[in-house]
């Protein structure tokens, strides 16, 4: 009986101890070089609430992944990066949900400032667009403001106001273009807004509101006096378009009805992707604005994307990104094309891939 | 339409009806006080044998220092508490890598309900006032329950506390007062009545208050050396109040009846998940819950007994972010459920050894959403089982056969769809010599989605079916007394599982993250095992212990698509290794009780990467409690410490839980 007793008792304890011994071995830190190879930077939004968004970077010599600003700086981006862009030896890194900036050194990803962007009571504007100019960086905000920032002193100038959620913010001949999409109002009867505000870089002040259409989202220059819209619809009844303003005149001048999902600028033509939901069969596809639209690539890898997202085309590489958000929780993909379509390689990213910057 | 006025008639009958009784019958009989249990007439001991389970009782209950149901549920083995952190963090329960949605939550005997998301937050139901908690896979041995319940993966079983006396005293106050760390305060009371030998009733009120503002940990990085700062949780504090008022009719060894009004009021702020560089959040809930339930169980004779169970609940829930970036500039989100329930199940006794059983459940839900697309939607549901149940001195056979018949509206005049499932469930167990006992399980069931699955962010209703789920259970038990009184005792369980879940119900982005649509496309496989063991034995000097330790370990994979990059990976939230130790030493001096939680890793997205990792954890607490006789009453006095190491971890990806926290709790009664 005793030793029953005792023989239950180690029993018990050694299931008690055994679990509690398990532990998890640490992951390696790989040490990162100080300066960058050649390369693409990809930023990964992650996903929402995840702090999980990452600047990775693919070494083209090794064709090795690494998640760049973590590993230079100890610390996670944080929760949903919305843009990159490139502006003279630096990297600005729009946040959504982090309400900043993270301005980021390109030769070796060192964090250079992070630049909080909040209203005067200190809440998130949620930044969600940038774009350019010589001396400026300018970010398009869902609260409606467009902030101005100085590209050498990293510090908020002025603050403009467009209209409802901004999507996105190009810039052309002084002037700035921000489609607004109205996107937080959805399911209310105010619903999606239809306008692009069209912003003097000079005054930071508003000089026309021009109707586009339904849900506008992405929005670039065409060349030297057109400014290109990507009309979204509500996804149901109303259809997406493509919008073409003048930009000499702020008016629309031409708008098709080709459902895309995202598009780049090549020289005097768009690429771009689309998914299409009754055949479920993605494509990447060319238009020169005059003619009908071509497949911009036959390669069989396109039918393998499951869920084109991003649009890139660097001049620089004469190459075409296509980022794959796969299931939009999951590992994803760069696909890289050269300019006339053909399928060169592709590597894993973070968690989904939205846009790839090439680095020398 | 007519089906629920109908429906609500009968209902009305029902209550009349017990009422009536009540007047008619008068029996000067010693009270007799006939708790309704899930477990009926059998003891713990002969359901822990062959059934996959596993109880809580009051030794437990009254010395773990949690204040709620869901916290105390982290004790059953294979049970995953899905935890928010602190007083006001939502937690739900999910069992052997099924999703919360499989698990059926029973209070007192009718089911709790919520059609818009499925889930149950157990962190609503207060321990004080629980006499036991019990855990069942695949299904519980009573013969006259819920039909809603036991077509259920699992059920998760609440008892009330019955009114108790002592002294023959017509009445028993007991008070409640717990202070603690973060500015938790919470006061109960309940009041116990004999009013006369027919009527009993209990009165029972528990207030629960937090700041929440609990210091974290905030990491950077994934690596342990990256940086990582000091922060306190923002807009977490909890405000929470819960009443209800049980009235016990026992007219006399035949009849007996249960009513319970529940009233529970909570107003929160939600912390919102820990956002690197912007910690702030202007959301708040509130949710208010009232419902009458009634237990009618009488016995027409020795072979026929007959239960009936009906409930009224109405919940509402209101969201509000005062900083919306929308035009209006705030976000208030308001849904209002309604659900009656009616349960009639009858028992049959053919030999001494066989029963059978029938029973149906009725039950009528709908919803007032402003946020979703459909705005009225409703269900209407008629479940019905019947159970045969064969038990000698050492073979046992249940099975039982449940009918779902589901048609669920998109508004009061339109009908989406109508299905009709029928579930199989079969268990054989036999038992040697009492000591050791083996029974094997199988179950057929499914989980029909809920209305945010089928209506939320919707234009077109979604074509969803239901979730299936298969589950094969080897469970072996031993048992054993060290003496007469059966105080001292040993017992060991292992249950081996193997569960499939299909069409598993999954949120899948169309076209881009803003759009998400709801499809049956998941395939889950999960294998595992869980260990249960509990000691109870008298030392010398007055000493008693009680020991319990639970390991669970499963593996449960995503085989939905060899294609992805989570084929095979373990599903999200799911750990391989959990377990929990509590140990109690009795002494007529004081009581300790010391308990270890364990969680191993887990992942918080699908894929089993470093970055969705969270990290295992072990959290400790200890409790000291004293009894004080003041003349005729009881002063007890107890002080804890909870997380004593300090451990910094989450249940939830970036909710953290609350450190170290000290509680001082008193309890007088008169």
């Amino acid at each position: 009986m005793r030793k029953n007793v005792f023989y239950s008792i180690s029993l018990i304890a050694l299931i008690a101890f055994g679990f509690l011994g398990c532990s998890e071995e640490e992951n390696e830190k790989t040490n990162s070089e100080n300066l960058l190879e050649k390369g693409l930077f990809v930023l990964c939004e992650g996903l929402d609430g995840m702090n999980n968004s990452s600047l990775n970077y693919f070494k083209s010599s090794s064709n090795e992944v690494i998640d760049l600003f973590n590993e230079v700086n100890g610390q996670s981006l944080g929760d949903l990066a919305n843009d990159l862009i490139e502006k003279d030896d630096k990297l600005f890194i729009a946040m959504k949900n982090s309400a900043c900036i993270n301005v980021v050194n390109k030769s070796n990803g060192k964090l250079i400032k992070r630049i909080p962007i909040v209203d005067n009571s200190g809440r998130n504007r949620m930044p969600s667009r940038m774009c350019s100019s010589s001396n400026k960086v300018f970010l398009c905000c869902v609260d409606g403001s467009v902030v101005e920032i100085n590209a050498k002193a990293l510090n908020i100038e002025r603050i403009a106001l467009a209209g409802r959620n901004p999507e996105a913010i190009c810039y052309l001949n002084n002037k700035l273009y921000v489609s607004n999409s109205g996107g937080l109002d959805w399911n209310t009867s105010i619903g999606y807004d239809r306008t692009v505000s069209v912003i003097d870089a000079y005054s930071m002040q508003e000089i026309k509101k021009i109707d586009v259409g339904l849900n506008p989202a992405f929005i670039k220059p065409l060349g030297e006096n057109k400014v290109g819209v990507l009309i979204k619809g509500n996804y149901a009844d109303i259809k997406g378009k493509f919008v073409i303003i003048d930009a000499l005149t702020d008016e629309v001048e031409q708008e098709e009805e080709i459902a895309m999902s995202n598009f780049d600028v090549l020289d005097n033509s768009i690429i771009y992707t689309n998914f299409d939901w009754t055949t479920f069969l993605p494509s990447i596809k060319k238009w020169d604005f005059t003619s009908g639209e071509t497949f911009f690539s036959s390669s069989e890898i396109v039918s393998s994307i499951s869920s084109p997202y991003g649009v890139n085309v660097s001049k620089e590489n004469n190459e075409v990104y296509i980022t794959d958000a796969k299931d939009y929780a999951s590992s994803g993909e760069v696909y890289v094309f050269d300019l006339n379509g053909n399928f060169k390689y592709s590597f894993s990213t973070g968690i989904n891939p939205s846009i790839v910057i090439s680095n020398k | 339409m007519k089906t629920y006025y109908s429906f609500f008639a009968i209902l009305i009958t029902i209550f009349c009806f017990s009422s009536l009784k009540g007047q008619d019958t008068i029996f000067k009989k010693p009270i007799k006080l006939s708790n309704v249990t899930i477990t009926d007439k059998k003891s713990e001991d002969s359901l822990f044998k062959i059934s996959s389970s596993s109880f809580l009782d009051k030794k437990i209950l009254n010395n773990v220092s949690y204040n709620s149901v869901g916290e105390a549920a982290k004790f059953i083995a294979g049970l995953n508490v899905k935890d928010y952190g602190g007083l006001g963090g939502i937690k739900t329960i999910s069992a052997r890598g099924f999703s919360s949605l499989h698990s059926a939550v029973v209070l007192d005997g009718v089911p709790i309900n919520d059609m818009q998301n499925g889930t149950i937050d157990l962190g609503k139901f207060s321990l004080h006032s629980a006499e036991r908690i019990s855990f069942f896979n695949g299904a519980s041995f009573s013969l006259l329950q819920s039909a809603r319940a036991l077509s259920s993966a699992n059920i998760l079983f609440i008892e009330s506390l019955p009114p108790t006396f002592e002294n023959n005293k017509p009445y028993l106050l007991n008070i409640r007062s717990s202070y603690g760390s973060f500015n938790y305060f919470s006061f109960g009371a309940d009041l116990s009545n004999r009013i006369n030998n027919i009527l009993s009733s209990k009165l029972d009120i528990n207030l629960n208050n937090c700041a929440g503002n609990y210091p974290f940990l905030l990491h950077y990085g994934y690596n342990a050396e990256d940086s990582s700062s000091k922060e306190r949780r923002k807009n977490a504090d909890y405000l929470s109040l819960q009443a209800s008022w049980d009235l016990f009719l026992s007219f006399n060894s035949k009849t007996d009846v249960k009513l319970k009004t529940y009233y529970f009021y909570s107003q929160r702020g939600l912390p919102k998940s820990t956002t690197l560089y912007y910690l702030n959040s202007s959301q708040r809930l509130w949710d208010e819950n009232i419902f009458v339930q009634g237990v009618l169980n009488h016995k027409f004779n020795d072979r026929i007994e007959y239960r009936s169970m009906a409930k009224i609940n109405y919940l509402s829930t209101i969201f509000y972010d005062g900083f919306a970036l929308n035009y209006e500039g705030f976000q208030r989100d308001k849904y209002f459920q309604r659900e009656y329930f009616l349960n009639n199940a009858f028992s049959y006794r053919i030999t001494s050894l066989a029963f059978l059983s029938f029973g149906n459940d009725l039950i009528y839900n709908n919803l007032n959403s402003s946020a979703t697309y459909y705005k009225t939607p409703s269900r209407f549901s008629a479940i019905s089982y019947i159970n045969f149940l064969f038990e000698n001195s050492g073979f046992t056979l249940n099975t039982n056969l449940i009918h779902n018949h589901i048609e669920d509206f998109l508004n009061p005049q339109t009908l989406n769809k109508v299905s009709n499932r029928l579930s199989p469930y079969i268990l054989i167990g036999y038992s040697f010599k009492n000591n050791f006992n083996i029974s094997f399980f199988y179950k057929d069931i499914f989980r029909s989605p809920t209305f945010n699955e089928l209506y939320f962010n919707r234009v077109l209703p979604s074509e969803l079916s239901a979730e299936k789920a298969k589950q094969y259970n080897l469970h072996l038990s031993y048992l054993k007394y060290f003496d007469k009184e059966k105080k001292n005792n040993i017992s060991i369980s292992i249950d081996a599982y193997y569960n499939e879940v299909r069409d598993k119900i999954v949120a899948v982005s169309q076209k881009n993250l803003f759009i998400w649509s709801i499809v049956n496309f998941g395939k889950v496989d999960i294998k595992g095992v869980d260990l249960q063991t509990s000691f109870s034995y008298s030392l010398p000097f007055s000493f008693d212990i009680f020991l319990r330790g639970v390991y669970a370990f499963q593996k449960a994979r995503d085989i939905t698509d060899k294609t992805l990059k989570t084929y095979n990976n373990q599903i999200p939230y799911t750990p391989i290794n959990s377990g929990s130790l509590f140990v109690l030493i009795n002494h007529p001096i004081a009581s300790l009780s010391y308990s270890i939680n364990f969680v191993g890793k887990r992942y918080a997205i699908a894929e089993n990467i470093v970055q969705n990792l969270l990290k295992p954890y072990n959290d400790h607490s200890i409790s000291i409690e004293k009894t004080f006789k003041i003349k005729n009453n009881k002063l007890n006095l107890s002080l804890s410490c909870l997380n004593i190491f300090d451990a910094q971890y989450e249940v939830v990806k970036n909710y953290p839980m609350p450190q170290r926290q000290f509680r001082i709790n008193l309890k007088i009664n008169f």
